[in-house]
Formats: structure tokens, sequence, C-alpha cells
């Protein structure tokens, strides 16, 4: 028994592109499926995997980080104060003592939590809205709209120290910040995939069968319009570390000692002058890693998933 | 023949403009303008509505002083402010004690002095200055007023325009820091700012918020907020002529920006520079930076009004987990002064050793007592741009952690810290205060009365309050001492400040900048200034 496969082959909701999307053979470096398809054109592109790759290891970092190190991120040891890079602090001390390769380790959670959760955040709440605002269209989606207008027409780090001078610094409000000023973006892309996908034959066919609105937008249409989200949530997670950075090295993000890459950055860059660089440098440098990773990862995933880059 | 005459006179033209271009830069070059950098904005130009940064400004379009003080070096070399009085706009003065104890204060004012308005400076001017820091009670000198004279209420009675240049003022006796008060006034042109006044806002404070009102060295040219001020010489300047043409002041939030700036010469003076960095600084070819002790007290304050800060067991279990020994030596690398009590270092009547020492044992057990012994988490508030206080707060909270506290360090920016010590809504803040007048009474009415706005914790005992105005007004000075004794343990005893230190003072400038005069107001007189070799 095979009901599922049968029935999903007679789905006549299903859209049409993704029916008539080729599939590459095993021997063209396919997998035979959608993903396949996906990877094989992903390898293709040497920058998105260089990209992608130092993702990784910035994220193992993260994760088993810790096993190479045996210093308190928060501690501070006076004794130990502004040591440079050696073989016991291999990226040197902080003015407190702190080791900044175990700080930049925490940091890295602490970051990678802060993206990943801001871009998820505002993916979700802008593919919902700009689902709801294409769907049903006219007086609403012009009202949304003009709200979304509103909300754009602040320069968006602006409205985030707003918004972060008004919640007050914290992890949370951070994430809070992100998602408000990331969602418009999310809620464009959805709306124009969802405006030309409403007019399509199996939306027609869906409502023909007896699906409710609700089932049409969120079961059909909505996983269907979701390629460029992923292309812009890439993009995104970089643009949010640099925006959760910056916001702490102005104090309204990730309050000391806390680690964090910005807050790290606004520590040493006092010590700059006293010619202490490696405060400020190796966390900048870890910024830098992690912002460029993900724009080359997001590259790819633009040439994998826009047609017309193929 | 026409057209050599056309090229004829475009020439003449050419060598015109070019030969005024070049006067104008001879003219520039040989202006004297002193550039200087701060972190904090200017906010407004009202010393009745003005905070630190904006002070620094105002002493040079207002005539800070009604008299001077005089000055003397130090064995560095240092020049500093002595408590010698000596004539300024009031040219002269005398007091009379009365049969019944009370005395009267008669002013002589010169009669050259103008504001910038051109309008003259007359006594009416001072009584309306007086008259107007009364009445909008804004700071805690007008508590300290009414202490001395009971009179704030009935001005035209005990303040009296005698002709345009004598003043009279009565007092109810002799008091002990007549003259430290009077000499550090601002007076306002009357007759500008009164002209000014609606009757929404009696007081001018718009218009004086923002518009030169006064009669300093300096007028005020241009102002652009958050960017820079600019200020001229004042040539009807009835004291001697500074030495700057012009004076900018530059804001530049960023320290390690403000540094720089004054390494490679482009800014003449930079303020708000920590310790740490001062002590780099000072090795730096081309600059110089003056330190001196000072009695601004740094401390952790504790709200005892807000929950859960008024569970006395948990602020003696804060004062007890506070890593006292480490600040001094790796924060302020040994520049500061230890201050153990509310009575400053340096003062009679200080406190010559520490009473609560760090134990961390007794704190566990304070804490326990205060009903947290399964922890707590709270929040320490300080203000953006004083890295210092914010490597205590990472001590402080390590030490905490140890207890069982979470503490939360909260930075927050200026504004949103001004409204809170303003408002009194912070339950733990670090803050330093400085008071102007150096003597433990002045101290326990500044931070310690009960209706002082610069009592950021809203701290009130009514023993306290009600000796503070005895203290002040006492002129035995034994007397004075056995109160002001009194009020420190009753204070201690509250456990409402976790007492850390008095950092140095610190002034960062070129090598070729001399005149600084170090004042306890640790405010700038940049008037004074000049530019050796110059």
């Amino acid at each position: 028994m095979n009901i599922g496969r049968k029935r999903r082959a007679a789905d006549p909701t299903r859209p049409a592109d993704t029916r008539c999307r080729p599939e590459k053979s095993a021997a063209e470096g396919g997998t035979g499926g959608s993903w396949g398809f996906f990877l094989y054109r992903f390898r293709r592109n040497k920058l998105a995997a260089v990209g992608g790759g130092f993702l990784l290891l910035i994220v193992l970092l993260g994760l088993i980080g810790p096993l190479f190190t045996s210093y308190n991120p928060t501690k501070p040891d006076m004794k130990s104060a502004s040591l440079a890079p050696s073989f016991a602090h291999w990226m040197g001390t902080d003015a407190l003592g702190m080791d900044i390769f175990t700080r930049i380790v925490y940091a890295t959670r602490t970051d990678l939590l802060i993206a990943v959760m801001a871009v998820l955040g505002a993916a979700i709440l802008g593919s919902l809205y700009g689902v709801i605002s294409a769907f049903y269209g006219r007086v609403l989606d012009e009202v949304m709209m003009r709200a979304l207008d509103s909300l754009q027409a602040f320069p968006s780090i602006l409205l985030g120290l707003a918004i972060a001078a008004a919640l007050g610094p914290s992890l949370r409000n951070v994430i809070i910040v992100l998602v408000v000023v990331n969602f418009p973006m999310y809620a464009r892309l959805v709306r124009s995939q969802i405006l030309s996908l409403k007019e399509a034959t199996f939306v027609d066919a869906a409502r023909t069968v007896g699906n409710n609105n609700a089932r049409i937008m969120f079961r059909h249409l909505l996983p269907n319009s979701l390629g460029p989200v992923y292309v812009q949530s890439s993009l995104n997670v970089g643009w949010s570390v640099l925006m959760a950075a910056s916001m702490s090295f102005l104090g309204l993000g990730i309050q000391a000692p806390e680690p964090e890459w910005g807050v790290m950055i606004s520590q040493g860059a006092r010590q700059m002058v006293q010619g202490e660089w490696w405060s400020a440098f190796f966390p900048g440098l870890f910024i830098f890693l992690f912002v460029l990773s993900a724009s080359l990862l997001g590259d790819g995933l633009q040439d994998v998933f826009d047609p017309r880059r193929r | 023949m026409h057209y050599s005459t056309k090229c004829r006179g475009l020439a003449i033209v050419a060598v015109a403009v070019i030969l005024a271009v070049g006067a104008l830069f001879v003219a520039q070059a040989e202006e004297k303008v002193l550039i200087v950098c701060q972190a904090g904005d200017v906010a407004v130009l009202d010393n009745q509505q003005s905070t630190g940064p904006s002070k620094n400004t105002l002493i040079d379009i207002y005539d800070w002083q009604w008299l001077r003080f005089g000055t003397d070096v130090d064995a560095n070399g240092v020049l500093y402010s002595t408590k010698t009085i000596l004539p300024g706009i009031i040219r002269d003065w005398r007091t009379v004690v009365h049969a019944d104890g009370t005395c009267t204060h008669t002013f002589y004012l010169r009669e050259d002095g103008v504001f910038h308005s051109g309008n003259p400076i007359t006594a009416a001017d001072f009584k309306y200055a007086m008259l107007r820091r009364a009445a909008l009670k804004r700071d805690y000198i007008h508590t300290f007023l009414g202490a001395m004279y009971g009179y704030t209420e009935d001005f035209d009675l005990h303040v009296r325009v005698i002709d345009d240049y004598t003043l009279e003022v009565d007092a109810k006796q002799p008091m002990p820091y007549f003259w430290d008060i009077w000499n550090q006034r601002t007076y306002y042109d009357s007759v500008l700012v009164q002209a000014n006044a609606t009757p929404d806002d009696p007081w001018a404070l718009k218009y004086v918020a923002k518009n030169d009102c006064g009669s300093g060295p300096y007028v005020l040219d241009t102002w652009v907020p958050g960017v820079e001020v600019q200020l001229s010489r004042f040539e009807q300047y009835w004291g001697e002529a500074p030495y700057f043409d012009r004076i900018i002041w530059k804001i530049v939030p960023d320290l390690a920006s403000r540094i720089l700036l004054l390494m490679s010469g482009d800014v003449d003076v930079a303020f708000n520079i920590p310790m740490k960095e001062a002590l780099s600084l000072a090795n730096e070819p081309g600059v110089k930076v003056i330190f001196g002790p000072s009695a601004n007290q740094l401390a952790i304050q504790i709200n005892a009004n807000i929950e859960p800060f008024n569970n006395a067991n948990l602020r003696w279990a804060l004062t007890y987990a506070f890593p006292y020994d480490d600040i001094i030596p790796s924060i302020y690398s040994g520049n500061a002064q230890a201050n153990y009590g509310p009575i400053p270092a340096g003062f009679v009547g200080a406190m010559t050793e520490r009473r609560f020492n760090t134990d961390l044992v007794k704190a566990r057990e304070y804490l326990v007592n205060a009903g947290y012994g399964d922890g707590i988490a709270l929040t320490l508030n300080y203000e953006t741009g004083y890295p210092e206080q914010e490597q205590i707060g990472i001590l402080f909270k390590d030490n905490l952690k140890q207890i069982g506290v979470d503490l939360e360090l909260r930075q927050l920016p200026t504004g949103q810290f001004q409204t809170g010590t303003g408002k009194k809504t912070l339950g733990m803040l670090i803050t330093a205060a400085l008071g102007w007048i150096q003597t433990a009474d002045y101290y326990f009415n500044l931070n310690w009365n009960s209706t002082s706005s610069a009592n950021y914790i809203g701290y009130g005992n009514p023993e306290v309050d009600a000796l503070i105005m005895p203290a002040l007004s006492e002129p035995d000075a034994a007397k004075r001492a056995e109160m002001n004794d009194r009020m420190q343990e009753l204070v201690l005893g509250d456990a409402a400040w976790i007492y850390i230190c008095q950092p140095n003072f610190v002034a960062a400038m070129r090598s070729d900048i001399a005149g600084y005069i170090v004042e306890n107001t640790e405010l700038h007189h940049l008037w004074l200034l000049s530019r050796s070799g110059g």
C-alpha cells in the first residue's frame, strides 16, 4: 500500500512549479529529490560552500569550544589583567583578567542564539503578516502595508535603539528588537509571492475541493512562498549579529560581563589606545567571519532558489 | 583691444580675490583658538536646569563667581584654588553683626560690568538670581540658603537693592560657609530674562535654556546640539581679557576618539578620561595630565524605599560582599583615596579605617537572615560612559555570586539614568557625589537630607534631618563636629551606601596649555587658559 504517495501524485492542488521542477539523477550529482538538487546546485557554488563551512566551524566552536578551555567566561582575575596572547591565554585577557578566547566561545553561543531566535521570530511573524495581507487584499492589505511603511520609515538602527531604550537592555529585549526591525522585510517578501501564487490554478482547485481560507493560506500558499524567505534568513542571520553587537556596543544590548561579541568589542575598544589590541580584535574578527560566512551562504542559497540565476 | 581690456579686468579681479583669501587665511592663522572635547552633550544653558557637561560650558558664558578664590601652586607645580577670597564683580563687601545676633551683608558691585546684551550689571540682577534660585528649588542650594537665612520666602524685606551697585542681605546669624556659598553662584541678565518670561513660564526657563543671558568672558556664537558649541571672546568683559579668541567645545562621546584627538593635537584639552587611560596618556609626548585628590565620593547607593532593598539584612549582606580592597589598586591603579563613610576622606570627622570589610561568610549569614537563603536576583544600575563603574560592578557581581545573589548590571543612557535618580526610582545604583563646599555638614545636606534632590535614593532618617540644619548654621566648630559625628553614625547604621573610594581628579591637555586651575568643583575654567609660547 502506498496510498499517501498515490494521493499526493493525484492531488490537483499541488502547485505546478513544484511538479515540473526537473529532478537530477544521482549521476548528475543529485539524489533524485528536490533537496538533492539543491545540494547539487549548492556544491557547485564554491564561495557558498566556504561560507557554509566557516559557519559550521563557528557553530561547532560554540557547541564544543568550552571543552578546550578551563577558564570561567565571567569571572574576573585581576592578577591576569590585560595580558597579551600567550600559551596560557591564546587570545590574551581583558582589563579584568577574563580570558578572551573563553569569552569568545561563550559569546558565540549567545550571538548564535540571538541570530537564530531573531531571524526565526521575524520570519514567522513576517510570513504570517504577509500571507494574511496578500490573501485578503483590498482594504486590509492597504492598512497592513501602510503600517509597515510607517515602521520602515525609521532607520532600522534608530528604531532598534529606540525600542531597546524603552524596553531596557537584556537578551530577550535584543531579540524582540531584532524581530520588530526585521519582520517587515519578510512580510513584503511573502506578500509579493502570495500575490502571484493566489491566482494559480492550484488555489482554485483547493477551493473547489472544499479547503477553507486558513487551509489554503497555511497549507498551500505559504509553503510555496518560502524559498525567498530561506535566502533572506541566511542573509539576515549575519545582519542580526551585527545589529545585536552594535546595540551591545552602545550599551543597549547584552550587558557586561555576559560574553557577547559586541560587549567584548565595547570593552576592548577602550584598551586599544593603550596598545592592548587583542581585547577588541578577536571578537571583531569573529563578527567579521560570521557575517561574511552568512553572506556567502545567503548568496549561494539565492543561486539555488532563484531560477533566473541558475 | 577690447579683448585685452577684458583680460586685464579679469586678472585684476583674480589677484584681488587671491589677496582677500590670503588675508583671510592669515587672519585665521593668527586667531587663537582653544579646542576642547568632552563626552556629554551640552543640554541647556541655564545653570538651574543643567548637568555637569553643560555646566562646563556655562562657566565660560556666565560670570560664574561673584567673588574670586585665590590660587597657589602645589609641590607638583599644579595650580589650585585656595580659600582666599578676592574681589570679583563684587569689588567690596562688609558684614555687620547686630545686637540681636542677626547680621547684614553689604555687597558693592563694580560699575563697569555689562552683560552680553549690553545691559549694565546691577544689584537687581543679583537679587533676581537669588530669587530665581529660591523659587525654582531645582537644587539643594535653596535648602541651604533657607538654613542660612530663613528668609527665602520674604526676599523684598531681607534682600534689598540699595542702589544700582549696592545690595544688602540680612542673615539670621554669621554663617560658617558664607563666602564659599556666595562665591559660586551664577547671575543672569535679569532685564533680558524677565523680558522673555511668560505667564506660563515666569522664570523664562525655556528662553534661558537656549540663549546666552550671561556676562562671562565668552559669548555664545553657535551651538549645534550633539556636535559642538563655539564661543568667542567678550570684548567688554569687566575682568582680565582671556587669552584665546575662541573656544570650540566638541562633543565626542567615544573615549578612544577623545584620546586619539588629544594625542594627535587636534584638540587641546580632553575631558572625561578614565584613570587607566589617563595614566597611559601621561606618558605620551606632547600631552600632560593633571591629577589631584578629590572629594568625589564613588559609592553604590541602595534605595531602602524600594523592595527588596527595604530589607536591612539584605543591605548588610551587600555591604559585606563588596570587594573593597580590589578597587583602588586594580581599577584606579592606586590613584584614588579610600573612603570609609559619609564624610569624605580629607574632611574633619572622616573615618580613618573601614568598619565593614569584605566578609562573604557574614554576607551569606545576612542574606539568609534576610530570607533569601535560596538566592535572589538584583540589578545594579550605572550610567553610560563610566567604564570604571562597569568594572566595579563586574567585581561586585563575582563576589555576590558566591553568596547566592545573581547581580545584573544595567547600563543606562544618561537621560534615563538622570530621570531615575531624579525620581528616585532606581533600586541600586553606582554613582559619584561631589559637593562644592568641602565640609561634612554640607555633604550631609547634599546627600542625606530627605528633601535634597541630590539624595538619589530617597534616604530619610528623621534624626539626621533634624541635625542637618543646626549643623550647617552652627558657628562653633567643635559643636558642629559633634553633630556631624552623630549623623555619620546614624547614616552608617542604615547601610544605605557602600562606600567605594574617591577617585583622583583628572584633566588631560596638550603640554603647551598653561593656566589650568584645579577647583574643588571639578569644573574647568577654560577662560583662564593660555598657550605657552603662543
